[in-house]
């Protein structure tokens, strides 16, 4: 009786870390190329992490079961075993090996940038908002770290836009999760990245490094519209007065804390 | 300070104690405070530092259940963001300044004279001055809580330039910095303590390779504790000097470089990793051969290693920093997968412990094997975050999160109960009670992952770590609710603990010198060890005398069986 107990609680304990990985394969749907390449790394490694960890589960557990105390026999005395241990030695460092080569495949991919990229934005980062400069097309938005929508960020979707990460104040982090990924923005650091966006639509952006106070509310959206859609957008508001988003939206209550 | 007591030696020819009568408890007992506030017995000061470490837990556990509680919905539920930072922030560094890691070092100063056949810790009035430190060091800190600004606000990393005076002027952040420097110095002496007792004071027969795993543990935990504690320790009083002195070291303004600190930080940060994941896997080892009743399994392999851990571990800071654009991403990411391969070994050590053994499951064992299942989890994520392309999206996220709370509580939170409910017979001199302790573990197991669980898909989402709220549009709600309550039912879990540990102390069963059929020396003496540790010690010839004390005539019929085993594999 006593000696089921371990054995019981590690059936559902299975079923959990199956879930665990299972559910782990959510990372939001990319809508960059680049978030593309990263998914496509994303799913068979959390197959193999998941398969790793399901094996060692496996083996514990068998362990358990099967060599549970039965009767006051001395088990056999076996401390060592050269060859096994060569096997789970080297076993794992080709494993690792592997991993490393595609993972720096796709690391590569990522960081790549374009020679001439056709937007470039300044993205500065400050305490609590961000302020967005587009250099060519002379447009200037910026939040004012009021309420929770915070400054838009447009990009025109199967261009690559260069985003140059600055800040002056603390380090803040860039990140849209719809992107697969993020990078921090450093004083005395020049951080860029490349994005190029394959869908249209709005998505929210937040901070990733904690930055005081109000990081938790230091949002922006990125609307991704089309080539024609991006040109009247800069044409609208090139040369003039900063746009703020906020200005217009509705103050949430508690964003005020 | 000699090698080795001559008494000690002429003990150790003496005959074994077999059935020794009950013993007068505790050395601890009868002499006072003032006892306690003087004493350099590394028993007193191990269980001091113990009892401190696990009221610290407390206080970081309690900092806990405050942030669950907030995230439970979106909206303010019981505290502000400003004090909502300051209460994330005390809960990381109280857990791993003030908790884990000197609970380490007091496991070690409790034990390592014990396993290793020694009176005494090397340097017992450096010892005393480590728990001093650690202790006053561990009160500054959240001495943060009684100024009117509160406690520091800027994470357990303390990142430059937000941790300037410009950016964080409370008094609160200047007693943090000082905490550091104060238990860290604590630490350092702890660990020059451990080395040289490793080294200077094993009894007569206790080869290196004759040592228990856990002391093995600690001996390497302690040298990188020497090359990792004084980098966080100057770091940390270089940005005092920044604060208070103008001195513009991590200041971008005034011509410093923020991220320094990352560097140094990390630098510290990640051998701490493996500080505070060594010793506890030293315990799990222990309780695995005890409860297998086989010896470990490949032994030096298990040694080797634990020293490739520790040179990697000083090598891999950078994947803290793959997102900062400042750290070679390549160099990192190769290294960082490559630690997983010992770590991966020490499971295989593990499991063919186990492997063909004859298992018992007292309390130890359930969160032995809780702390393997859990463990493996924290381990294949970290795999997952070394790739740079996918911690590019999980960095500082809720992914993270999940990741080193399996690290550091299903890893060595776990292994640390185990410990616990292991050792405390030998302690007090009385058993935990079983039937408290499987509610315990049960309680621990379950809430533990509904906790943590759920958070690998809110980071993966999109949640950043250390916000103070979302937003009801962004979809994290429903998964922070069942993360409160699984944080609710951890800080339940407690409450049988500590009843146990009450009533145990007062009515608990007599637990005689070895009820667990041990196997390493501390569990030749008595129960608990008189104020010289052993009245006589077992011959010592192999890596565990208390068990070849028990089995001397099947010694060589088990050696025949090996080899013959062996040879037919």
């Amino acid at each position: 009786m006593r000696r089921t107990i371990p054995a019981r609680l590690g059936r559902p304990g299975l079923v959990v870390v199956l879930g665990a990985g299972l559910a782990g394969c959510g990372m939001p749907d990319p809508v960059t190329e680049q978030g593309e390449s990263v998914r496509t790394l994303w799913n068979p490694t959390i197959v193999a992490a998941i398969a790793v960890g399901a094996f060692v589960w496996a083996l514990a557990l068998w362990s358990v079961v099967r060599y549970r105390k039965r009767n006051e026999t001395l088990p056999t005395q076996v401390a060592e075993h050269i060859p096994i241990e060569i096997v789970y030695t080297v076993v794992p460092i080709l494993i690792v090996a592997g991993l490393f080569v595609v993972g720096a495949a796709t690391t590569t991919k990522v960081e790549e940038k374009a020679e001439d990229p056709d937007v470039v934005v300044d993205v500065e980062g400050f305490q609590w908002s961000w302020q967005f400069t587009y250099i060519e097309e002379d447009v200037l938005v910026s939040g004012d770290g009021s309420g929770t929508d915070g400054p838009e960020l447009v990009l025109p979707v199967g261009q690559t836009t260069r985003l140059n990460l600055i800040s002056d104040d603390v380090a803040h982090s860039f990140w849209v999760p719809e992107f697969l990924t993020k990078r921090d923005l450093i004083p005395g650091i020049d951080n860029e990245i490349d994005v190029t966006p394959t869908e249209t639509g709005t998505y929210r952006g937040r901070c990733a490094e904690y930055c005081g106070l109000d990081h938790w509310r230091m949002y922006f959206s990125v609307r991704i519209v089309t080539a024609e859609e991006f040109e009247a957008w800069v044409a609208e508001n090139a040369g003039g007065d900063p746009v703020s988003a906020e200005a217009d939206a509705p103050e949430e209550g508690e964003g005020s804390g | 300070m000699t090698t080795l007591d001559d008494d000690l030696r002429d003990e150790v020819a003496s005959t074994p104690p077999d059935d020794e009568p009950d013993r007068p408890p505790s050395s601890v007992r009868g002499r006072g405070l003032l006892g306690l506030l003087t004493s350099t017995d590394h028993k007193v000061i191990g269980l001091m530092y113990i009892v401190t470490a696990l009221l610290f837990f407390l206080l970081g556990g309690a900092l806990a259940t405050v942030v669950r509680i907030e995230l439970y919905s979106p909206g303010t539920q019981v505290v502000e963001p400003g004090a909502y930072n300051q209460v994330f922030t005390m809960h990381g560094s109280v857990m791993i300044y003030l908790f884990i890691t000197p609970v380490a070092f007091g496991l070690a100063n409790y034990l390592v004279p014990l396993q290793i056949g020694a009176k005494e810790m090397a340097f017992p009035r450096l010892n005393a001055l480590g728990y001093w430190l650690f202790l006053f060091g561990g009160l500054t800190m959240v001495a943060g809580f009684l100024t009117a600004d509160g406690p520091a606000a800027f994470g357990w990393t303390a990142y430059a330039p937000l941790s300037e005076a410009i950016r964080s002027p409370a008094i609160g952040h200047d007693l943090w910095l000082f905490s550091i420097v104060l238990t860290g110095t604590g630490t350092i002496t702890a660990a020059v303590n451990v080395i040289a007792t490793v080294l200077a004071m094993r009894a007569s027969g206790m080869s290196m390779f004759r040592m228990p795993i856990f002391s093995w543990n600690m001996l390497v935990t302690s040298v990188l504790v020497l090359i990792a504690f004084p980098v966080l320790t100057a770091a940390s009083v270089m940005m005092l000097a920044d604060r208070n002195l103008d001195a513009q070291i991590f200041n971008a303004e005034g011509g410093g470089q923020p991220i320094l600190w990352q560097h140094f930080f990390w630098f510290f940060g990640h051998p701490e990793v493996y500080i505070v994941a060594l010793p506890f896997f030293g315990i799990v080892t222990e309780v695995l051969a005890v409860f297998s009743s086989r010896p470990v399994f490949g032994y030096r392999g298990l040694v080797l290693a634990t020293f490739a851990i520790a040179s990697l571990s000083v090598g891999v800071w950078g994947h803290h920093m793959f997102t900062t654009g400042d750290a070679a991403t390549g160099y990192f990411s190769g290294l960082s997968l490559l630690i997983a391969v010992p770590t991966g070994v020490k499971f295989f050590n593990w499991i063919g412990t186990m492997w063909g053994g004859r298992l018992r499951f007292p309390t130890p064992m359930l969160f032995t094997i809780g702390f393997l299942l859990l463990f493996v989890m924290g381990g294949v994520t970290g795999v997952v975050l070394a790739l740079p392309a996918l911690d590019f999206q999980l960095h500082d996220s809720y992914f993270v999160v999940a990741h080193f709370h399996y690290v550091m509580f299903g890893g060595s939170a776990f292994a640390l109960y185990a410990g616990i409910y292991y050792w405390f017979p030998k302690a007090t001199g009385r058993m935990l009670h079983e039937g408290w302790g499987r509610v315990h573990f049960v309680m621990t197991f379950v809430g533990f992952n509904t906790t943590f669980l759920v958070q690998h898909v809110l980071g993966a989402q999109g949640m950043p770590r250390r916000v103070a709220d979302y937003l009801p549009e962004d979809g994290f709600t429903f998964l922070n609710r069942v993360s409160t309550v699984g944080a609710l039912i951890m800080a339940a879990s407690v409450f049988p603990l500590a009843w146990n540990v009450w009533r145990s102390l007062r009515r608990g069963e007599v637990a005689g010198d070895d009820p667990w059929e041990g196997q390493t020396l501390e569990w030749a003496t008595t129960s608990p060890p008189p104020p010289h540790n052993f009245d006589a010690l077992p011959p010592i010839r192999s890596n565990r005398p208390v068990w070849d004390q028990r089995h001397p005539t099947r010694k060589r019929a088990r050696a025949v069986e090996a080899q013959a085993e062996e040879a037919a594999t």
